[in-house]
């Protein structure tokens, strides 16, 4: 992993009520999808926030791209874009005003800027819409024109918060694309979401965050390998009543059995591969076994184990 | 400018000042011959004076009032703040943008005035103290323009920093009014001496002495209450400058060194 580009480091922001949000830590080298992930409230915005440096953490150390958000905020802006969750623009705007502010801070001009604002329009789909004004929007293409204005001049750094809220599906995979696109120019892009399935399909590192402290913090296919849990096989057949859990506690090895309907997951103790003789039972029982396939973990049972570790603790 | 264009209570406030400009020059009509005579010829000066005293500072106050807290009622303070430019450009374009909005509008009614006067009462003489005293209704409005931009920033809701700006233009022209009064009645020189330092005194009545000394004794002209006693000059400009100097402090302080508020929701 190449030297950090960005460096959250003990990050910690106490808010007037009494709330506070971390110690946080996290790391991003350069040219990467780095997810962060975490339920509402746990401090993802807060944390982006005191990236752009629109708020100053209480403790900790933050550093992007070598600067320090808090007093070098204009520098950090001129290679950085922004989204914002839940996006809002000036309803009196077009979009391509809106770009056109935006390009012209960055320090384009003529025809430069109109070939970046005609880029950017195309890219996130709102050619047809550009000269309208944004008050007359809806949710999904406010924050396909929040992409837009943050791709606007080409940045080095991507930060958006929440990128996909609100967003059809048809976006969604074309948002998905040009975030790919990017990270093959060398871009790095930090983004927050909800969406774990969308997340696993695009990062390369992913952050978790749980009440304000980065709990788990890797490559996602390094944290998808880890066997935190055995085998998990799950199982489909025609006649699940001719099974009983109890039948199929009695493997070898079996440390869990979940019935839903014709599905049945099986869960192996660390190193055993009970296929075969699962696969025997399910057949000797004449449950009329249709399928069997291995489980891989997800982001979002990685998270969830995460969720109920911390909550134990 | 355009946002504040498209608030009701601005546009409430710009309808209020042009209805006064066209009521008073109506009722202006309406007063007997004899009356009217002495100040026809410097009828232009009434269309100016009258907002100037009151109704200028509140429009005043509320466009300051809403040019920093409208964006984060809005949640497009982020916006803003996340371009690449440093906080003290924003705020200088804002404080800018608030003063050109007004200065368009005393502009305006200022033509208007002249434009009425013309045409109710015709030819105007003395045009000379004209772009003076336009000048001077601007810079008047300072005052409160820059005390709504500090209340707008500090508590970051347009209509409680409207209100809290109002009140304290409402409170400094009462007590202004208790001291004066109070002063007369007793004789006591240092009570009027005291108003000197009230926001609202050198904002209500630069304008009025500005025409008044360029005027010298050549019309009598009806004059507001407010407006009647004449300011010293510099002491005038110095108390425009030294709150404007303040609020403008106060509201850079606040946009520099306190955390972006995230969208009221």
């Amino acid at each position: 992993m190449s030297e950090a580009f960005i460096e959250v480091n003990q990050l910690v922001k106490r808010y007037g009520d009494g709330g506070t949000v971390g110690p946080i830590s996290l790391t991003s080298p350069r040219g990467v999808i780095y997810g962060l992930v975490g339920p509402n409230g746990s401090g993802k915005t807060t944390t982006i926030r005191c990236m752009l440096g629109l708020q100053k953490p209480s403790g900790g150390e933050v550093r992007v791209a070598g600067l320090d958000p808090a007093t070098e905020a204009k520098e950090l802006m001129e290679i950085t874009g922004y989204s914002q969750e839940l996006p809002s623009f000036p309803p009196f705007l077009t979009a391509r005003s809106i770009l056109e502010i935006t390009g012209k801070l960055k320090g384009l001009s003529g025809a430069d800027l109109r070939r970046e604002i005609a880029r950017v329009l195309d890219l996130s789909g709102l050619v047809s819409h550009a000269d309208r004004r944004t008050g007359s929007y809806s949710k999904g293409m406010l924050q396909r024109l929040a992409v837009a204005q943050a791709i606007m001049g080409d940045p080095e750094l991507l930060i958006l918060d929440e990128p996909m809220l609100g967003v059809d599906p048809a976006a969604r995979v074309q948002m998905r694309e040009l975030f790919m696109e990017l990270r093959k120019g060398g871009k790095t892009i930090l983004f927050s979401s909800h969406e774990l399935y969308e997340l696993e399909r695009v990062a390369d590192l992913v952050g978790m965050i749980y009440q304000g402290r980065v709990m788990v913090e890797g490559r996602v296919e390094e944290l998808l390998s880890r066997r935190s849990r055995g085998l998990m096989v799950e199982a489909e057949v025609l006649r699940p009543g001719q099974v009983s859990p109890a039948l199929l506690q009695s493997l070898d090895g079996v440390k869990g059995v979940e019935m839903d309907g014709s599905i049945i997951r099986v869960e192996f103790a660390e190193g055993v591969d009970g296929r075969e003789s699962l696969s025997q039972v399910l057949v000797e029982a004449g449950a009329g076994l249709i399928s069997l396939r291995t489980v891989n973990l997800t982001l979002e049972e990685l998270f969830m184990e995460m969720v109920r570790s911390a909550v134990k603790h | 400018m355009r946002r504040a264009v498209a608030r009701k209570r601005i546009l409430l406030l710009i309808a209020l000042i042009f209805l006064t400009e066209a009521a008073l020059y109506l009722i202006l009509t309406l007063l007997p011959a004899n009356f009217i005579q002495p100040f026809k010829a410097y009828a232009w000066i009434i269309g100016i004076i009258v907002p100037s005293t009151v109704l200028i500072h509140i429009l005043a106050l509320t466009i300051g009032a809403s040019t920093f807290s409208e964006e984060y009622e809005m949640g497009t303070a982020d916006f803003w703040l996340t371009r690449p430019m440093r906080r003290a450009e924003y705020f200088a374009g804002k404080v800018a943008g608030g003063l050109a909005f007004t200065a368009l509008i005393v502009l305006t009614y200022s033509i208007l005035s002249l434009l009425l006067s013309w045409w109710v009462f015709g030819p105007q003489s003395r045009l000379d103290l004209y772009l003076e005293a336009i000048l001077t209704s601007i810079f008047s409005t300072i005052t409160f323009l820059t005390l709504g931009l500090a209340a707008g920033e500090l508590l970051r809701r347009s209509m409680l920093a409207t209100i809290f700006g109002a009140a304290a233009f409402f409170a400094s022209l009462i007590v202004e009014t208790y001291l004066g009064v109070v002063g007369a009645l007793t004789g006591d020189q240092s009570l009027t001496g005291l108003t000197v330092y009230l926001p609202s005194w050198a904002a209500s009545r630069l304008t009025t002495t500005i025409i008044s000394n360029g005027l010298g004794a050549q019309a009598f002209i009806p004059l507001p209450p407010i407006a009647t006693q004449a300011a010293d000059l510099g002491t005038a400009f110095l108390n425009i400058a030294l709150y404007s100097t303040s609020f403008l402090a106060l509201t850079l302080a606040r946009l520099t060194f306190t955390d972006v508020t995230r969208r009221a929701t």
